[in-house]
């Protein structure tokens, strides 16, 4: 914005820069914010938005579209030329006044936008305009907080763009409130959706095979109820929001219907159109009707479609005059991208205007979307996520039946079912991030390794939250009723066995995945495992691989200012410092420990910024003791059945009474012997693995003797994943027992 | 530029920060013109020190250096006649810049009214242990103050001298004592900001 103006100094401090913070499993991000505090020592931001002063303004007489030079007003005469005007949202800078109706006028000045202003509301009643000596409002416009090096040019500047929430001043001191822009995702999509009412009764309420029969059915008016329309829907005038779209999708009732045509004003959504029929002749619709079939609730599920498709039968419910018709807003209205996947479905309602100048992904209609400037959003990185992760595989269907919070449907509908979230990047734009898995992290690479040269001291390191063990997932949503005729359960087996009710639980509701061949109560076993929805299987590796079978640890690190650029929220990090305790091993220090940061404030005060991360791919350690693990209360090198080697266990000191530690090994485990800081019983750094013959009460037996005869006071563990039984390994159940398993393998990058 | 050539940029050079901030629509840019030091070079066991290493101080905390009284946040009325006004902050000094570089301090005053305020600048230089390596110092500016109300003045304060390999922080003392003579500034004399500028 207007790198040719002058910087003022009368900032009286760093700024306040509080960071991101995500909550990646749920999709959700948390905008950073900053703040500025400005001595307004020549009084312009004090002369600009005082409004105890009365502003000078004349009132805007013609159209102004977003390539006029020249504006015409009720009377030039009042301004001071040359000046700064304003008029909405954009700043002109007006020359001259050759007359005194019109101003000859610089458009889209300081980084404001040449936007058409009208004279007419979206509804096309007269609205006033007026054009003003001094901005009318402040709070909502957009804020870029530069930081740049000595020695840089501005316009590669490190930047935050926002938007001004707030301001208040103190003794001559502004203090400017922002909000970054994922922010502006709060925004309300699909407003203005046009309403009205039947003006006639709409055929239906037979089944769908008794179409074939109309030629039999009671002829238009025949049933006393007035004309009755068969290809069309016959509408009263608008009752509220836009005029209905040329070709769409309207919901009556609990039926969604799409609608080729609309034609003589706002009379008639013709369903299909066909030459010399008229509305009220009984015909057989192919199309258009039933797009949603209640044939869901039974066993023809597979016929939930929403594509329209010719041929299929579908149901029909007959609508009465009166009945609500109100548009609603489909991936079908999304031209040239009918088929969308969830990326570019993101994308068009990121930045969808109306007017098709934002993009190739600009194509709803005014109010659809949030007109998000695209030079704020990075496409092609979005594209790129999508392409190498497989989400542009992911086919999606898209019906929005009311206004909705941009933000709220993309985290329900979009971030949370691909493991995607939005971050803010260094150019102030949003990025979408995805949750790696160990093998996409190695892949994608650490953008910086973490060592004493960058830590301020060592990490604080923390367990995290109890690992998930079940996941549901609500999809196959019928937008007519509301209601998600499919949910998905996935038991995380290994979570469940080795936490049981301590289990964390997750749930989407998702209304834009459709996975035929799932119905409410179909079960998939392993054989069948070619039959699961590729949907069902991608969303739950990344969710096995990081928060199953053990808690995620996380860690907190204070990092030089300097390395704030490589720690941004999503990105690959790896941790390389002594004095943090090695999870998996239970040893002091790590080496290239892959973490994905989560948070960052930065504090240039301090000269810090703070970061949180989670560890990847050390969910199946054993690094939080807890059963089954067991204290060693003796032993005897051939004091067990047969004379093999027996450790006789303390009795309840990592589960609880009246369970015995014992109770949670079970013969053939494979155990470790450590001592209390999981060093081994020699004091090296690998501890011995033995197996369990047998188990009694509070003792186990092995199958052989370790190397160096455990004390009491020592510990038995449980060990590395990779020297753990059978019985530890991954576990997937999809409403099934334990002998229906499904699951990818852990390590393949999801496609 | 790519973001990365300026990651490249910022960890090969030394850093020397500055912000800006620019408002859709409106013609102002309000940032800090002259780059501030960034802790790049202390090491992480000086921690402690970083914290207060970039030391701007807040213009809603800035304390009024005048002679009428001043009624701040908590009532508390100052100065009196018998009490002289002063401001005081602490500067940390980065290890790589206590030997072979120039330090200067800016430091800037808003004037709310015409005429001429003198200002005390002491300074007290300490080392790793805390104790002072010198006796106190103190230079004593005289801060012109521009004939225009309502405005600004800049004074660098050069504390080269006052550093070497052992000081880790300074002192900076701010005294204004309305009885000096040729201090005619009738009205508020307010410190805004101090920051290394070399």
């Amino acid at each position: 914005m207007g790198t040719e103006r002058i910087i003022h100094p009368w900032i009286t401090g760093i700024p306040k820069i509080k960071g991101q913070e995500v909550d990646a499993l749920n999709g959700d991000t948390t905008p950073q914010t900053f703040s500025v505090n400005v001595l307004d020592i020549d009084n312009e931001i004090t002369d600009l938005f005082a409004f105890n002063v009365v502003p000078i303004k004349t009132k805007v007489t013609a159209r102004i579209d977003s390539t006029d030079t020249s504006i015409t007003v009720a009377n030039s005469a009042v301004f001071t030329l040359p000046c700064d005007l304003y008029v909405n949202k954009e700043t002109v800078y007006a020359t001259a006044a050759p007359d005194g109706t019109t101003l000859t006028v610089t458009r889209a000045m300081y980084g404001s936008t040449a936007i058409d202003h009208l004279l007419t509301d979206q509804n096309g009643a007269t609205i006033t305009l007026e054009i003003f000596n001094r901005p009318q409002f402040m709070v909502g416009r957009r804020v870029t907080l530069c930081e740049g090096i000595e020695g840089l040019a501005e316009a590669d500047a490190m930047k935050i763009n926002g938007f001004l929430t707030g301001t208040s001043v103190d003794e001559s001191i502004w203090q400017f409130d922002c909000s970054g822009v994922l922010a502006i995702l709060k925004k309300q999509i699909c407003t203005n959706l046009p309403v009205t009412k039947l003006a006639a009764p709409l055929w239906g309420g037979e089944t769908s095979e008794d179409q074939e029969n109309l030629d039999a059915a009671p002829g238009p008016g025949s049933d006393g109820a007035g004309p009755v329309t068969y290809n069309a829907i016959k509408i009263e005038s608008l009752t509220g929001g836009n005029a209905f779209k040329g070709a769409g999708t309207v919901q009556v009732g609990e039926e969604i219907i799409r609608y080729e045509v609309h034609v003589n004003l706002s009379e008639f959504l013709v369903i299909q159109s066909v030459p010399n029929i008229d509305p009220y002749t009984p015909f057989y619709l192919t199309m258009g009707r039933g797009l949603f079939s209640r044939e869901i609730l039974g066993d023809k599920w597979q016929r939930l479609i929403f594509d329209g498709q010719l041929g299929v039968p579908q149901f029909m419910d007959r609508h009465e005059a009166g009945e609500e018709v109100k548009q609603v807003v489909t991936h079908l209205d999304m031209t040239g991208f009918t088929s969308p996947n969830p990326i570019q479905v993101m994308l068009i309602l990121l930045t969808s205007t109306g007017y098709g100048t934002n993009g190739i992904y600009d194509v709803l209609p005014d109010g659809w979307g949030a007109g998000i400037d695209q030079s704020m959003i990075d496409v092609a990185g979005m594209i790129a996520l999508g392409n190498a992760y497989g989400l542009t595989q992911i086919p999606i269907s898209v019906c929005i039946t009311e206004p909705v919070e941009l933000f709220e449907w993309l985290q329900e509908n979009i971030l949370r079912p691909c493991h995607l979230f939005l971050v803010e990047d260094l150019d102030g734009k949003i990025v979408a991030k995805t949750i790696l898995t160990k093998d996409e992290a190695e892949i994608a690479g650490a953008s910086i390794t973490l060592d004493v040269g960058e830590l301020i001291k060592a990490p604080k390191w923390a367990p995290g939250d109890m690992p998930v063990g079940e996941v549901t997932i609500k999809c196959n949503w019928n937008p007519g009723d509301d209601k998600f005729y499919t949910e998905a359960k996935c038991l995380l087996g290994d979570s469940l066995k080795r936490y049981e009710g301590l289990t964390r639980r997750t749930e989407i509701e998702c209304k834009t995945i459709y996975m035929p061949g799932v119905g409410p109560s179909a079960t998939v076993t392993q054989e069948n495992k070619p039959g699961v929805p590729a949907f069902l299987n991608q969303f739950i590796s990344p969710i096995f691989e990081r928060w199953a079978i053990n808690p995620c640890p996380s860690i907190e690190a204070d990092l030089l200012y300097k390395d704030r650029y490589y720690v941004q929220p999503g990105n690959i990090v790896k941790l390389t410092m002594a004095g943090v305790p090695d999870v998996e091993t239970g040893d002091r220090g790590v080496s290239a420990q892959l973490f994905q940061v989560v948070s960052e404030r930065p504090d240039a005060k301090k000269g810090t910024t703070t970061i949180g991360a989670l560890m990847i791919g050390c969910h199946d350690r054993n690094y939080r003791r807890i059963a089954p693990s067991a204290k060693i209360a003796g032993y005897d090198a051939d004091g067990g059945v047969g004379g093999v080697p027996r450790i006789t266990l303390e009795a309840n000191i990592f589960s609880a009474s009246p369970a015995k530690d014992s109770d949670f090994f079970e013969p053939l485990d494979k155990v470790i012997l450590v001592q209390e800081d999981y060093r081994a019983l020699d004091g090296g750094a690998t501890p011995e693995v033995v197996t369990i013959l047998g188990v009694g009460s509070n003792y186990i037996d092995l199958t052989a003797a370790p190397a160096t005869a455990p004390i009491a006071g020592f510990f038995v563990d449980t060990p590395a994943y990779g020297d753990a039984t059978t019985a530890q390994t991954e576990d997937w159940s999809f409403q099934a027992g334990s002998d229906e398993k499904i699951g990818a393998d852990p390590g393949v990058i999801r496609q | 530029m790519t973001t990365a050539a300026r990651i490249a940029a910022l960890v090969n050079s030394r850093q020397r920060l500055q912000w800006w901030i620019e408002i859709e629509g409106i013609r102002c840019r309000y940032g800090t013109t002259t780059p501030v030091w960034a802790p790049e070079d202390v090491t992480p066991n000086e921690e402690d020190d970083m914290s207060s290493f970039f030391h701007l101080v807040s213009g809603t905390a800035m304390p009024a250096i005048g002679k009428e009284p001043v009624v701040d946040e908590s009532g508390m009325q100052y100065p009196d006649d018998e009490v002289e006004h002063r401001a005081s902050w602490i500067i940390y000094v980065p290890v790589a810049l206590r030997t072979g570089h120039t330090l200067v301090e800016r430091l800037v005053f808003y004037a709310e009214a015409a005429g001429t305020a003198k200002i005390s600048i002491g300074i007290t230089p300490f080392n790793e242990s805390g104790a002072d390596t010198f006796d106190p110092d103190l230079v004593v500016k005289d801060v012109a103050i521009p004939a225009a109300p309502d405005s600004m003045v800049a004074v660098d304060v050069d504390l080269t001298e006052y550093i070497d390999a052992n000081v880790t922080h300074l002192m900076i003392g701010l005294s204004r004592d309305s009885s000096v003579s040729g201090d005619n500034l009738a009205k508020k004399l307010v410190f805004m900001n101090g920051y290394l500028v070399e």
